[in-house]
């Protein structure tokens, strides 16, 4: 992907919202609705959102934001910020109020924003190191985010795209947690039928040294399969298990005093061009859609 | 007898010498030049992974101790340390030369590791290389 700027960028997504930076930005730090974006280890751009369900004026909550650093004594001060004429085009359906601060070592110069259509009130700034000089955010670079950035789709559906992996799931899976430790990522959702997680370990070479996929995926997932499946699908080595309710009444016993879910599912394969491993996890009581398992698998990607 | 020990624990902490740590831009961190200690033997396992060997001084007081009331001289401790696969790939990246960054970068390109994971998992191997001094750092 190519900026107006010129420079390659990338699309990222968490939880709602989406955006294109450039490609060298990295997440920092990610929360349920927080994102710090990185560019060589320094903080350039900070979003957290929220969707309002009561009334939300964005000129009260800066007034309440200037405040609160009134009184922690943060040792900079807010102050309103006129936003450019042209950033308005960009968030026709939106509220916008501007703001600035200087610190030390940081400035920043941000946005409130409110979208009247979703109710999602989020909170932008873009990040200067004020002990580097001259050192500004190019503003055709913010307005390339900014003309980018999505608060909520039509279809429904929420991007989850950070470091290298990348997956779109329906509005309706809600995040459990999330882990990004080296070498392993996990995501966890839940939506009404069942509990999803998805998997990426890193790198593959030297996990599959000593195990084969199978029994990596059998030690992992842990679950006793009925059904093994061991294939190339998509053109990836691939390994299917699936569990099914016993009729072992002391095993239907055991299930329910642990809260064990009955129906275990998992597909695992390994991305042997990026060196990766992927999986995806299913847990329901109920019967899993396992079509609907596979269209997530095939569109869980590497990045 | 426990709540007063607690109590004494936490008031002599308020008496405690800080010491202060000091502070290195990560521009710096990245460009110093891990220099492995030329007292480290390096024993490559069957497994092609790395057996690190190296001694252990005594404090001077304990050693002086052990010398007063044994009256022999204490040998040097010998300790191992097993390396994994990827421990032992970024040892061998080491060789005086290169800065934490370009091991960072070549490891990184060695296994199509994502830049920011490789950066947070040979740092912190660099440091846990460095508190047990099998290594130093040069700028």
């Amino acid at each position: 992907m190519i900026s107006k700027s010129g420079q390659p960028w990338k699309e990222v997504g968490w939880n709602g919202i989406r955006l294109s930076v450039p490609r060298s930005w990295e997440a920092g730090r990610v929360g349920e609705r927080y994102m710090l974006l990185e560019h060589e280890g320094f903080p350039v751009l900070e979003l957290k959102w929220n969707i309002i369900k009561r009334k939300f004026s964005t000129e009260k909550h800066f007034k309440r934001l200037r405040a609160d650093y009134q009184k922690q004594q943060a040792g900079y001060e807010i102050s309103p910020w006129k936003v450019p004429e042209e950033w308005y085009d960009l968030f026709q359906s939106h509220d916008l109020t501007g703001f600035q601060w200087e610190g030390n070592l940081f400035a920043g110069k941000g946005l409130i924003i409110f979208c009247k259509d979703c109710q999602c009130a989020t909170l932008l700034q873009f990040y200067e190191r004020r002990y580097i000089p001259n050192e500004t955010l190019n503003s055709s670079y913010q307005r390339d985010i900014l003309s980018s950035f999505q608060d909520h789709t039509a279809n429904g559906s929420f991007l989850w795209s950070v470091f290298d992996v990348r997956i779109t799931l329906p509005k309706h899976f809600r995040l459990l947690r999330h882990v990004f430790s080296p070498g392993a990522f996990e995501f966890m959702f839940e939506t009404g039928a069942y509990r999803i997680s998805l998997h990426r370990w890193s790198p593959a070479s030297v996990i599959l040294i000593e195990t084969s996929l199978q029994d990596f995926a059998e030690k992992l997932f842990s679950f006793k399969s009925n059904r093994l499946m061991s294939e190339i699908v998509e053109g990836f080595q691939t390994v299917e298990l699936e569990s099914l309710p016993s009729h072992s009444l002391w095993v239907k016993w055991r299930q329910k005093f642990h809260k064990e879910p009955e129906f275990k599912w998992a597909r695992v394969w390994h991305v042997s061009d990026a060196n990766r491993i992927l999986a995806v996890k299913a847990e329901s009581d109920k019967p899993l859609d396992v079509d609907s398992l596979h269209s997530i698998c095939s569109d869980y990607v590497i990045v | 007898m426990l709540i007063p020990y607690i109590q004494f624990v936490l008031i002599m902490s308020l008496f405690k010498k800080r010491r202060e740590h000091p502070t290195i831009s990560r521009d710096r961190a990245l460009g110093c030049k891990p220099v492995k200690n030329i007292q480290v033997n390096e024993i490559r396992l069957e497994s092609g992974s790395l057996m690190l060997t190296y001694p252990v001084g005594t404090r001077p007081w304990i050693a002086d101790l052990i010398r007063r009331f044994s009256g022999t001289v204490q040998k040097p401790i010998t300790k191992k340390l097993e390396l994994d696969t990827l421990g032992s790939a970024v040892w061998n990246l080491l060789d005086g030369k290169r800065s934490v960054k370009q091991v960072i970068h070549e490891f990184s390109k060695q296994y199509q590791l994502h830049p920011k994971e490789a950066e947070m998992s040979v740092t912190q191997f660099l440091r846990q290389l460095g508190k047990r001094g099998l290594i130093g750092f040069k700028e």
